[in-house]
């Protein structure tokens, strides 16, 4: 999706200035965190010192390990407000920019039970799902949602305490699709994490582009309707759209007239950025948003849609 | 020794119903997806009088086609024959291409929304139609690669079990279509 250079300039613009107050607060907070953690790092050593019998080797050290883990702790409390800051100044304006009429919230509208009834993920393990950074809206004719998603499980570390293991760190991004179809089909680069059972009523469907077949997986409870969708035209989009986000893992559900891509982009795009640079990486994100609906051809409506 | 041989011919046995309950629902898959086919001809069969009538007098060369859809058309689909249906389906087909290009042709045809509505309703059927026959044809394959490859085929040929043929485009869809529009209209 191209973006005017007017519309960058006037964007650089408005946010220039969120970002260097950002940028100023991440300075002045980094000199606080580190002068915290020094003046407490310094009472425990005097403490030690004073108190102290014996080699003092150890306690000096486990002092000075926790003086660094505090200045670690003291950071993120400051970031974390950073991030409140940049999610209510920053991104609703790239989000204007990307997507005019578009709507933001750092809170995330999906739930686990929306993949579920997907089949986009199979949630084992204890695997559980929490979601943030939500855009609503429409391109061109096409009403979508986005949200951020990370879907993660925990696990021993052998030492009674327990690991966060992430499984997957990308997004789904919901829109209407251009057909409505009966049934429910999905597919898959990584067949192993559809949550379809062996004994379910989901079919595979082999489908006609050689190369199609060879990168997804695709099931469905109809497989004409399947085809429906799926035609040889859209396999090629699809193919060509995955390469947009890299070829990671995809996931794409069909279901009623709506359309559910699930992406394991790795990365999490709303996160606090001090300088304009990363800001335009959040930006270009944002416009693979338009590049999906253009991509897949969802204006192109055999039914009108007003 | 007789144990031996009893628990073979019992195992052999299993295998020859495995086979056989396989090829069945093959085959019934196949004659589902060309049912299918059917039922999204029926829908365009249906269509075909409200797309004449929208373009009536502007595709004069195409006099023949509509001639022999009116006839094809006069039957109840029910009662086509084979031979008819593929006929219907060759002519509907090209009277449809016909159809696409003189809605392009005409500003009139493109400003009525009922035609536009045709059009669409149209695609939409020939959309339907296409992912009917791709089922069928996928149906048919995998019969096909079942029934044809060793041992099935020996099973399969004992049983009356024969290939089906793919769906196959009519020579006269296959070429370009040409098209002369009416003048001074």
């Amino acid at each position: 999706m191209q973006i005017p250079k007017e519309k960058l300039d006037r964007l650089e613009q408005t946010i220039q200035g969120s970002i260097e107050k950002l940028e100023a607060r991440r300075a002045a907070d980094k000199k606080k965190s580190r002068n915290i953690a020094i003046v407490l790092t310094v009472i425990v050593l005097v403490l030690v010192l004073v108190n102290g019998k014996g080699n003092l080797a150890e306690p000096i050290g486990c002092t000075l390990f926790l003086g660094g883990l505090a200045y670690f702790m003291i950071n993120t409390f400051f970031k974390s407000r950073h991030n409140k800051t940049y999610k209510a100044e920053v991104v609703p304006e790239l989000v204007e920019t990307i997507i005019p009429g578009a709507t933001y919230s750092a809170k995330g509208l999906i739930k686990k039970q929306m993949l579920k009834d997907a089949k986009l993920y199979k949630f084992n393990k204890g695997k559980t799902l929490s979601s943030e950074d939500t855009i609503e809206g429409r391109i061109g004719k096409t009403d979508f949602m986005f949200s951020e998603v990370v879907i993660s499980h925990s696990e021993d570390d052998g030492n009674g305490g327990t690991d966060t293991i992430i499984d997957l760190k990308g997004f789904v991004f919901i829109a209407d699709f251009n057909k409505y179809f009966k049934g429910h089909t999905v597919l898959s680069s990584h067949k192993s994490h559809l949550d379809i059972g062996m004994f379910s009523s989901y079919n595979r469907c082999v489908l006609e582009d050689i190369d199609f077949e060879k990168r997804y997986t695709t099931y469905t409870t109809d497989d004409q309707q399947a085809r429906y969708i799926i035609t040889p035209g859209l396999q090629h989009r699809i193919m060509e759209l995955h390469s947009f986000f890299d070829n990671n893992e995809m996931a794409i559900s069909f279901l009623g007239d709506q359309m559910m891509i699930l992406l394991n982009s790795g990365t999490d795009h709303f996160e606090v950025k001090y300088d304009m640079q990363s800001v335009m990486n959040d930006l270009y994100a944002l416009s693979l948003l338009g590049d999906i609906v253009e991509q897949l051809n969802l204006d192109l409506r055999i039914w009108s849609k007003e | 020794m007789t144990l031996i041989i009893i628990g073979v011919l019992v195992l052999v046995g299993f295998y020859f119903i495995g086979i056989y309950n396989k090829l069945v629902k093959m085959r019934n898959l196949v004659e589902k997806c060309f049912s299918g086919i059917d039922v999204q001809l029926k829908k365009r069969y249906d269509l075909i009088p409200n797309l004449v009538e929208a373009v009536a007098g502007y595709m004069d060369h195409e006099e023949i086609t509509l001639t022999k859809l009116a006839e094809l058309r006069s039957i109840p689909f029910r009662k086509l024959s084979q031979d008819q249906k593929q006929e219907l389906d060759s002519t509907v087909h090209k009277f449809a291409r016909g159809f696409q290009a003189t809605v392009e042709n005409y500003p009139e045809l493109k400003a009525s929304e009922n035609v536009m509505h045709l059009q669409r309703t149209l695609n939409e059927t020939e959309e339907q139609i296409s992912a009917s026959r791709r089922s069928y044809n996928a149906a048919v394959e995998t019969y096909n690669n079942f029934q044809m490859t060793f041992p099935n085929n020996l099973i399969s040929g004992m049983m009356g079990y024969q290939r089906v043929d793919f769906f196959e485009t009519a020579d006269e869809e296959r070429e370009a279509p040409v098209f002369k529009m009416r003048r001074n209209r």
